[in-house]
């Protein structure tokens, strides 16, 4: 009977191994397969069927790249720049914003709470393609366009990061701020001293969503910038893989696909540990 | 110096109609060890935060050392505050959490370090000040809670049920701590609990709430001999007091309680109380605690018009003693029997019951009529 019960035991565990070790080749095939993709040869690129591993490694790819980058107007560092720049502080300044409303959502109480909370719910729902055209009416009565500040500050409110923070600062416990009033703590000292390093976890995740978002993004090179000068680099990708004509097109596709993958790649290597923890403890699955 | 004096407070929360702590008035000396006690939701938690400064006031005013409080910040209130689940800094160690309200204070660090590790060893917390909270047990963390409060050296403590995630044997450990610290520092200290043990045990003085009102304010060998209404006497004591429900009636100048199934002749000694709360006779509640309700020889000799029959349907062995719990009727009787007592459930037993020791209630208002406590 106990010996019966216990191979079942095992037998599920095993067919759950095997399944989910299935589900995590099959989700990682599009890596695998976009960094063999960049290092195949021509004919190997435009095989049929395809293959996954490439047989005959080599750099042609990344020559055609460098190749067509340096007969542009605009040299590529300068995309590189932008790009590097425009995350970086979109990030760190979303950070700041979402942490600091998230705290004040979270552990104080004031006036329209719920409808602020409502208001964050709803811009949740919406995708940027429906709000591009009153957006694209502001930056540019502003007077924004061409400029850092374009790239930036449509990201800076985002209800996703402030959303999150919202929910992770929720579940420190309320005595705890209490506590540190009756230390004698401020409001700042109390957000920086203990609501930032327990919250670190939804620091990284935020972090992550944020740099990905933003290095990705398109809209704001083509909609608010018409000098060259000021445009991303994955505006640049997208136009080259698009504009040129012709083999080189597929070659130069599969290593720029490299290439700006690797920065994610980097960022959730560095972060994983901590954003695997918050999808653990905030309910955001 | 660590004076604090309630006026009139109430606390309305926002959408509800009954305010949560209703007129509460009172004074606490310095050096006062004053317990709140009461069910969960009977207001004695957001005294306390209104006292702490966490809570705003509703109306009524508090004072301490003579100061008016109600605007004033929890900082600058000199008060520290032991919570429940701790509330301690995870992301600091045990040292840095209890220094943090002193640098807060901007006082010296040499200071700083000195109180530290004068109340470390103390609390004997001394061997883990580098560790962090999640490093500790709950007693552990416990102390460092009341370490972080005691350093500070505040003019009045507050408490906010300290112990209730304490196991037993820790949670009766750590009350003859606070009790012992107490004692020495002499500083008033305000503690909230809904455990009556810890409030009999403990406190120079206890306050027992209900529905945000105070019930009675007394110490705790006065309120358990003399409780002011029925709430009180069935809230302090375990057992509870066994309460028995009856008429007074007078016959040839004698009084007497009578019930479906008793008629007992109440002492002289309270006929004066009695009567002098208007209305001799009427409705009334006789309560008696178990320890006055004996089936042993020498109470049944010499209370002989006291004894009444019951059958008993259970009994509960506590090692020291035993309850013997029986049916009168529809009511149910506690009696405090010797601890090897051969009576079993089913028995059907005769019991002393001490009028002597009883208290009278009036049954519509609850009030006592024996018993003139504040």
């Amino acid at each position: 009977m106990l010996l019966s019960f216990r191979k079942q035991i095992t037998f599920s565990r095993i067919s759950l191994v095997v399944f989910l070790t299935g589900i995590g080749i099959f989700m990682l095939l599009p890596i695998i397969f976009l960094f063999n993709n960049a290092f195949k040869p021509l004919n190997e690129l435009f095989l049929f069927p395809p293959r996954i591993f490439v047989q005959h490694p080599t750099m042609y790819n990344f020559e055609q790249l460098f190749l067509h980058t340096s007969a542009g107007v605009v040299p590529f560092t300068r995309y590189l720049f932008n790009s590097v720049f425009i995350a970086l502080i979109t990030t760190f300044s979303v950070l700041i914003v979402s942490t600091m409303a998230g705290y004040v959502l979270s552990k104080h109480r004031f006036h329209f709470k719920a409808f602020i909370m409502g208001a964050i719910l709803i811009a949740l729902m919406f995708t940027p393609e429906t709000v591009a055209i009153p957006r694209y009416l502001i930056v540019s009565g502003l007077g924004l366009k061409n400029s850092y500040l374009a790239h930036i500050l449509p990201f800076l409110a985002s209800p996703v990061a402030v959303f999150l923070m919202k929910q992770f600062i929720d579940q420190i416990p309320t005595p705890l701020i209490e506590a540190a009033k009756l230390d004698g703590a401020t409001d700042m000292y109390i957000f920086i001293r203990i609501i930032i390093p327990l919250t670190s976890p939804a620091v990284a995740t935020a972090a992550i969503i944020t740099f990905q978002t933003v290095y990705m993004d398109v809209e704001g090179s083509t909609l608010y910038m018409t000098k060259e000068t000021m445009k991303t680099l994955a505006y640049y990708v997208e136009a080259m893989t698009l504009n040129i004509p012709g083999v080189a097109q597929i070659s130069i596709a599969s290593s720029i696909g490299l290439l700006m993958f690797l920065p994610n790649l980097i960022i959730f290597l560095l972060f994983q540990r901590k954003m695997i923890q918050t999808m653990l403890h905030s309910g955001v699955k | 110096m660590g004076n604090v004096a309630f006026n009139h407070v109430f606390k309305y929360y926002k959408g509800e109609v009954d305010p949560s702590v209703n007129d509460f008035h009172l004074d606490i000396a310095d050096g006062e060890f004053l317990i709140m006690v009461g069910p969960s939701g009977c207001g004695k938690s957001s005294t306390l935060r209104m006292l702490a400064g966490l809570e705003e006031v509703s109306e009524g005013d508090i004072y301490i050392d003579g100061k008016l409080m109600n605007y004033v910040s929890p900082k600058n209130r000199d008060i520290a505050m032991v919570f429940q689940n701790y509330a301690l800094y995870p992301n600091l160690t045990v040292y840095e959490n209890m220094a943090l309200g002193l640098q807060l204070h901007k006082v010296a660090k040499s200071e700083i370090e000195l109180r530290v590790n004068r109340t470390a060893k103390m609390l004997e917390i001394a061997h883990f000040l580098t560790k962090k909270p999640n490093q500790l047990s709950g007693g552990q963390k416990q102390r460092v809670a009341l370490g972080r409060a005691l350093v500070r050296e505040p003019q009045v403590f507050l408490m906010d049920e300290p112990l209730s995630n304490l196991d037993a044997k820790l949670r009766t450990q750590t009350r003859l701590e606070i009790s012992k610290l107490h004692k020495e520092l002499r500083t008033t200290m305000v503690y909230v609990t809904h455990d009556q043990t810890e409030a009999m045990t403990m406190g120079t003085r206890i306050v027992v709430m209900k529905d945000g009102r105070i019930q009675q304010v007394a110490p705790p060998q006065k309120l358990y001999d003399e409780p002011r209404n029925l709430f009180v006497a069935g809230f302090i004591g375990t057992p509870q007091m066994n309460f028995l429900h009856g008429t007074i009636v007078s016959e040839d100048d004698k009084y007497y309680f009578r019930s479906k199934r008793l008629e007992l002749r109440i002492p002289e000694a309270y006929i004066p109380l009695i009567n002098s709360t208007h209305n001799a006779l009427r409705n009334v509640v006789m309560g008696i605690r178990p320890e006055y309700v004996s089936c042993e020889a020498w109470a049944l000799e010499n209370y002989p018009e006291w004894s009444v029959s019951a059958i008993v349907h259970m009994r509960e062995p506590l090692g020291s003693n035993t309850y013997l719990y029986a049916k009168l009727g529809e009511e149910n009787l506690i009696s405090r029997a010797e601890a090897h007592t051969l009576i079993e459930p089913g028995d059907s037993v005769k019991f002393a019951l001490r009028l002597d020791k009883a208290h009278f209630f009036d049954r519509d208002s609850g009030l006592s009529l024996t018993s003139l406590g504040e």
